[in-house]
C-alpha cells in the first residue's frame, strides 16, 4: 500500500514531472523543489544571475532544535523554551533523475571537485521524479558517509574517468527505501531530510564544520589510485608528493604562489596579457 | 523585483556578488562564497594543479624547445618543433614536472594536467589571497528604498525592517541619486542628508 505523503507534493497537478524530458525539466524541477520548501513554510530565493546554487532557502528557528520541519518561528521565540529564535540558511544544488537500469531503479549522478565546498550549509538535493522523493544530504554528510565506508568513495582522478558517473544511489521498490552500495540512506529521505537540513549545529558551530569539511576533502580527493586508467608505479610517487604538500597548506602554496608568479613574469608581454584576459572573471587573481 | 532594485543587484553583481529573489518587489539575498579567513572571493570554475595546487596559468609549453605560447592562439602544435603543445602546470618543482613517469602519463593520456579532460586538475582548493583552505557562504538580507526627500526615508524607517541585514536608500536629487547603506540597528540614530555617498557601500559589511 502507499504511504499518504506529506513532503514532497506535486505543487503542479496539471503536469506529471516524468512528462519532462531531460533537456526541459530543469526549469521545472527547480520549481518544483522551490514551492514545495514553501508549502513548509520555508523562504525560498532563486538566482537572479548564473551560479552554481539552485535554490536558497530560509526560515527562523529554535538554537535548541525544537523546530519541526514545517514550523518557521518569524523571528518569535521558540513556543517549547522560549528562546530567541534565529535565521538560518541553507543552500541546495538539485540533481534531477528519473529512475534508470535494469529494475528502474538506479539514480545516477555526478558530481564534480568544484561542487564541494567547505560551508557544510551547502545540501545536494536528488530529487527522484519517478518515486517523488528528495534526498538531502549536507556536503558534510556527503563527505563523511565516504569517508566512513571509504572502500565506496570514487577517489578524486576517478570525478573524471569514464563519463564520471556514480550509479550506486538505488531505489528498492520492494522494500521502499534508498541505498547507496547497500547502505541506507533512508535518513535523507524527504521529512528526515529536511530535519537534518535545518540542524542548528551548522550554523552554532559554522567554523567547526568548516575545519571539518575541510579535512574530510584534503584526506578524501588527495588519495591517487592509478586505476585502469594509468600504470601503479606512479601511485606511490604521487601519494608520498601529496602527503608532503598537504602537511602545511597554508605555507607551502603560498610559496608556490610567489615563484609561479615570478616565473609567470619573465614571459613576455603579450603571453602576461592573455593569462590576464583569462583571470579577469577571477578577481583578485592577476599577474 | 522593481527596476530600481533591479539596478541594484545588478551592481552587486558587477562587484561579485550573486542575487537570489523572491516575490518581493524591493528586496532581495545577496550571495557570496568567501574564503573563511580573509574575505577573498572563493571561485569553484577556478582550476588548480591537483598535485601542487597551481593555479591554471592559460598557456600552453612545448616540453621539446622548453617555450610558452599563449593560448589564446589557435595553434595546437608548437611553430618550430611541431610537437604537440600542452597546457601542463607552472611549477617547476611540482611533481607533474620532475617526475619522468609522472609527466609521461599525464602527457599521453592527457595534453597537460591543464588539458580539458584531464583528471589533474581540481577545483579551487586554496585561497587566492592567503592560501586557506577554508571556505564559506556570506548573505545578506537587502531592502532597498527609493526616496526624494528626508521625510519619505523616514516614513519608509518606520517599517519593520528587523528581518533584513542591510538597507540601502537611495535618494534621488536634482544631481543624481546618492547612497545610504545601513543596518537596521544603525537607524535609532536618524538619517542626515549629507551622510549620503556616490556609491552602494555592501562590501564594508562582507
Amino acid at each position: 500500500m502507499t504511504r499518504p505523503k506529506s513532503f514532497p507534493i506535486n505543487p503542479f497537478p496539471d503536469v506529471k514531472p516524468n512528462d519532462f524530458h531531460k533537456l526541459n525539466k530543469k526549469h521545472v524541477s527547480e520549481d518544483y523543489v522551490g514551492e514545495n520548501f514553501k508549502l513548509i513554510n520555508w523562504e525560498v530565493f532563486a538566482p537572479f544571475n548564473d551560479t552554481g546554487i539552485d535554490r536558497i532557502v530560509s526560515k527562523y528557528i529554535c538554537p535548541n532544535g525544537h523546530t519541526k520541519y514545517d514550523e518557521n518561528l518569524n523571528t518569535h521565540p521558540c513556543p517549547h523554551c522560549n528562546t530567541p529564535s534565529y535565521k538560518i540558511y541553507r543552500f541546495i544544488q538539485i540533481k534531477t533523475r528519473e529512475l534508470k537500469g535494469l529494475a528502474s531503479d538506479t539514480f545516477g549522478y555526478t558530481l564534480k571537485t568544484k561542487d564541494f565546498r567547505t560551508d557544510p550549509r551547502h545540501f545536494f538535493l536528488f530529487y527522484s521524479d519517478h518515486t517523488n522523493d528528495f534526498i538531502l544530504v549536507s556536503v558534510y554528510d556527503y563527505l563523511n558517509f565516504f569517508e566512513t565506508n571509504r572502500d565506496h568513495f570514487h577517489a578524486s582522478p576517478t570525478f573524471k574517468q569514464g563519463n564520471g558517473k556514480i550509479n550506486s544511489l538505488r531505489y528498492d521498490s520492494h522494500g521502499d527505501s534508498w541505498t547507496f552500495k547497500g547502505i541506507s540512506w533512508d535518513i535523507f529521505r524527504n521529512t528526515l531530510g529536511v530535519e537534518k537540513m535545518q540542524n542548528p549545529d551548522y550554523d552554532k558551530y559554522l567554523d567547526r564544520y568548516i575545519s571539518d569539511i575541510d579535512l574530510l576533502k584534503r584526506r578524501l580527493f588527495y588519495e591517487f589510485s592509478s586505476g585502469r586508467t594509468f600504470t601503479s608505479n606512479i601511485e606511490q610517487d604521487i601519494n608520498q608528493y601529496l602527503q608532503q604538500t598537504n602537511s602545511h597548506p597554508k605555507a607551502i602554496f603560498s610559496n608556490i604562489k610567489l615563484t609561479n608568479l615570478r616565473k609567470l613574469n619573465t614571459l613576455g608581454t603579450d603571453i602576461v596579457n592573455s593569462i590576464n584576459g583569462y583571470y579577469v572573471k577571477f578577481k583578485g587573481l592577476h599577474i | 523585483m522593481n527596476i530600481s532594485t533591479k539596478s541594484v543587484a545588478y551592481f552587486l553583481i558587477s562587484r561579485g556578488f550573486n542575487i537570489f529573489i523572491t516575490e518581493e518587489t524591493n528586496a532581495f539575498l545577496a550571495q557570496r562564497h568567501i574564503c573563511k579567513d580573509c574575505s577573498s572571493p572563493w571561485y569553484m570554475d577556478l582550476t588548480e594543479c591537483f598535485l601542487c595546487g597551481s593555479y591554471n596559468p592559460y598557456i600552453y609549453k612545448c616540453n621539446n624547445c622548453n617555450k610558452y605560447f599563449s593560448i589564446t592562439g589557435t595553434v595546437k602544435n608548437c611553430p618550430t618543433c611541431r610537437q604537440k603543445l600542452i597546457q601542463c602546470c607552472i611549477n617547476d618543482s611540482c611533481l607533474s614536472n620532475t617526475n619522468t613517469s609522472v609527466s609521461t602519463q599525464i602527457n599521453t593520456k592527457y595534453k597537460g594536467v591543464f588539458d580539458g579532460d584531464s583528471c589533474f586538475n581540481i577545483a579551487q582548493m586554496h585561497c587566492i589571497n592567503c592560501g586557506s583552505t577554508l571556505n564559506k557562504y556570506t548573505t545578506f538580507n537587502v531592502k532597498v528604498c527609493d526616496a526624494s526627500n528626508v521625510d519619505e526615508i523616514n516614513s519608509f524607517l518606520k517599517q519593520n525592517l528587523s528581518q533584513f541585514d542591510i538597507i540601502v536608500i537611495k535618494l534621488k536629487i536634482n544631481s543624481g541619486v546618492k547612497y545610504k547603506t545601513l543596518k537596521p540597528a544603525e537607524i535609532a540614530g536618524g538619517i542626515k542628508e549629507d551622510s549620503f555617498c556616490d556609491e552602494i557601500d555592501l562590501l564594508r559589511f562582507a
